[in-house]
């Protein structure tokens, strides 16, 4: 077991730029997920680690130890591929073994611990079967299997479950979850399933463009979004974003293209500095209500209801704010501003509501929706960082 | 005892038709792929099993060139005096033996030098379509104009290899007119015709092995020559042994190479079984005698197959 630390990582290919400066400590035993959409250079990250591939720039330590210049085999970690990689000509027994025959461990020892690490991973029967025989749940713990046998420091694992169905996938989550309670080995695992990571990681590292957007528990980086693109990539459905300006001296107020919603008190201080600046409003789904009657004294704002989806335990609205919905008493003035005139370039609003089954409305109803603002969040316009 | 096996039977009939209706339906069902399988079995029938039981009936004869169309002689059964006679002589054990060390030598240097070549151009991106083009090369040129050409390098006085020898201080070799160089020279010729083949076929199972393998291998602790034991061999298996068999029945019944360069001279020291044959037919004109010999070549390389194949097949398939 070990800490994983990379400091400054930087990766081309050719002369794209992959990775631009990964700055990232791993805490010895902790399991980690690296999370980000394709492309993201999650893959790449991983490969660094494992020495597949050479570091541009920056460095990589694998307990104290510099691992830049030392080859994969001498990293002492071990990689389950996202296509699992099994040697198709082996039995799984000798898959397991091979790392273990390589590095001349005595026969009975290889013997006992792959078969214990079958026990653990419940491949008792299969032990003689080639790969090929085996379904995709039983070759992926082959592949796990394999990565723990040889007792590594690090494990590295690249989207191992988006070969599985998703009935087998939620199961598997938590087999590994509970492997790695009992093993407590530093784990980096990489998906871009933000479910998945959700549900797996002590601490999540969300990239983008070879760039580290967050890093947090699943519990931080949920509720605050350290900017834009972690608060619509995490959660599902996505955040809901308006494009908005700041408009009010005493009480600022983000002014939408159709509708006007106060800041929140404990966030007017802040906002007041982004007076005239364009932001984006930020909501979750589940913080939009459709209440007929509101005790809250919310500010009710249309909506139309394009697409209603029953998922069972909740109802996913599509809404719609109509440019008719517009109601401003101030629209007089603020007609002739031009960030105005620009949030009215493109009027119309869709958005997402996450609404109890028993809610009323219906697809083409016109509801009134309210805002819970104490959850809402603000993004500067330009750098896209959160404000609150 | 009735009582026991009748049940069996009982059983069984149901289940299997008779051989006769099984037949016609089997032929009902599959009228339209036998109609178009047809014209190629017509071709192979004419120009493959028809040569191939003729022959064999000759070996039992002692046909040859003055009894063969005679109005007056006709070939006649000679129980075997053929095989008996090849079996005798002791110049068949020399030739066999040449044949044998011939066919290693060759199927050996293909196949390792092709495959040294084809892990390099796998390995290379930039010069890969180059090397590709003037290594095929060989393979594109007509044999006969391979051997001709060969047939000048080698000689002794104006030839290249010869002057390339005593270039870098070496002495010049009578490369045609002594059995041993000849040899030599009649296996480097075939060397360098057969490597292309082996070379693209190996370059194309090296290319079909996902590279996630030998990063499995590397994180695994594999070396350089252990990921080609335990992951390149395993996984060229399938296409290897194809390759080694054809090549082996190519090389061992190779005829143009050394017929062409030294006709199996000088001295019968580049005879090997299918020259020597061809010269028994073509040259001395004893047809019985020669199919015999042709038949006593079918059987060995028929062994042959039949043990490489049943040797290789199994353990470490990769499909
Ligand atoms: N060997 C390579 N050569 C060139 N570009 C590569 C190579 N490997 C990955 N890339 C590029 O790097 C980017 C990140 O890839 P990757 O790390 O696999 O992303 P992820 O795993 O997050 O989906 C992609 O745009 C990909 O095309
Ligand atoms: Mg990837």
């Amino acid at each position: 077991m070990a800490e994983v630390k990379l400091v400054h990582l930087i990766k081309d290919f050719g002369k794209v730029q992959i990775l631009k400066g990964i700055d990232l400590t791993i805490p010895d035993g902790e399991f980690v997920v690296l999370l980000g959409p394709s492309g993201c250079g999650k893959t790449t990250t991983l490969r660094l680690i494992a020495g597949l591939e050479e570091v541009t720039e920056g460095e990589i330590f694998i307990g104290d130890r510099k691992v830049n210049n030392l080859p994969p085999k001498q990293r002492d970690i071990a990689m389950v591929f996202q296509s699992y990689a099994l040697y198709p000509h082996m039995t799984v027994y000798d898959n397991m073994a091979f790392g273990l025959k390589l590095r001349r461990v005595q026969r009975e020892e290889i013997d006992q611990k792959v078969k214990a690490t079958a026990e653990m991973m419940e491949l008792t029967p299969y032990l003689k079967r080639k790969p090929r025989e085996l379904s995709g749940g039983q070759r992926q713990r082959v592949a796990v299997g394999r990565a723990i046998v040889r007792n590594p420091q690090v494990f590295l694992m690249d989207e191992p479950l988006s070969n599985l169905d998703a009935k087998l996938r939620v199961q598997m989550r938590v087999e590994l979850s509970k492997l790695h309670q009992k093993l407590k080995v530093t784990t980096i695992y990489v998906t871009h399933d933000q479910m998945e990571a959700m549900t797996l990681g002590n601490l999540i590292v969300i990239m983008n463009q070879g760039i580290i957007q967050q890093m947090g528990t699943p519990g931080k980086v949920y509720d605050y979004p350290a900017n834009k693109f972690v608060a619509g990539f995490i959660g599902s459905p996505p955040m809901n974003f308006f494009p908005a300006f700041i408009d009010g001296e005493e009480e600022p107020f983000f002014q939408m293209a159709s509708f006007r919603l106060p800041v929140p008190a404990q966030h007017r201080e802040v906002m007041r500095g982004y007076a005239g600046k364009e932001v984006a409003f930020g909501i979750r789904p589940e913080d939009i209500t459709v209440d007929q009657t509101d005790s809250e004294g919310r500010i009710p704002v249309k909506a139309k209801v394009e697409v209603l989806e029953m998922l069972g335990a909740e109802i996913f609205l599509y809404l719609s704010s109509p440019e008719e919905a517009f109601v401003a008493d101030s629209a007089s003035e603020k007609a002739t501003s031009d960030r105005y005139l620009k949030l009215r370039a493109n009027p119309a609003h869709s958005f997402i509501a996450r609404v109890d089954p028993k809610s009323p409305a219906k697809e083409g109803d016109i509801v009134e929706v309210r805002f819970n603002l104490e959850k809402s969040h603000a993004f500067d316009g330009e750098s896209e960082e959160a404000i609150y | 005892m009735s009582v026991t096996t009748q049940p069996a039977a009982a059983c069984a009939a149901p289940r299997k038709k008779p051989a006769s209706v099984r037949f016609r339906e089997h032929m009902r069902r599959n009228r339209l792929a036998y109609i178009l399988l047809l014209p190629a079995i017509l071709v192979i029938a004419i120009v493959v099993i028809y040569p191939f039981f003729y022959a064999f009936n000759l070996a039992f004869t002692n046909t040859n060139m003055y009894n063969i169309n005679s109005p007056d002689k006709t070939p006649q059964y000679n129980a075997g005096a053929n095989f008996t006679e090849i079996f005798s002589d002791p110049q068949f054990y020399v030739i066999l033996g040449r044949t044998v060390l011939w066919t290693v030598i060759n199927v050996v240097c293909h196949v390792s030098l092709g495959m040294g070549l084809a892990i390099l151009l796998n390995r290379n991106l930039k010069i890969r379509a180059l090397y590709r083009t003037l290594l095929v090369l060989p393979w594109a040129i007509p044999q006969v104009i391979v051997a001709m050409m060969w047939r000048n390098e080698f000689n002794t006085q104006y030839g290249s290899v010869n002057l390339i020898l005593q270039s870098i201080g070496l002495p010049a070799v009578s490369w045609l007119t002594n059995p041993f160089w000849a040899f030599v020279a009649v296996c480097i010729v075939n060397i360098w015709l057969g490597i292309p083949f082996m070379m693209i076929i190996i370059l194309g199972g090296l290319q079909s092995i996902s590279p996630e393998y030998y990063e499995a291998a590397q994180l695994d602790g594999a070396t350089a020559w252990q990921q080609f034991r335990r992951i390149t061999i395993p996984f060229l298996k399938p296409v290897l042994t194809p390759a080694i068999v054809l090549g082996t029945v190519w090389t061992f019944n190779n005829l143009n190479i050394i017929y062409l360069i030294t006709q199996g001279g000088p001295n019968n020291g580049t005879q090997i079984l299918v020259t020597y044959v061809y010269r028994a037919a073509f040259d001395y004109y004893r047809y019985g005698y020669s199919a015999a010999f042709s038949v006593i070549i079918f059987l060995i390389l028929l062994v042959f197959c039949l043990f490489y194949i049943r040797a290789t097949r199994g353990a470490g398939e990769v499909t």
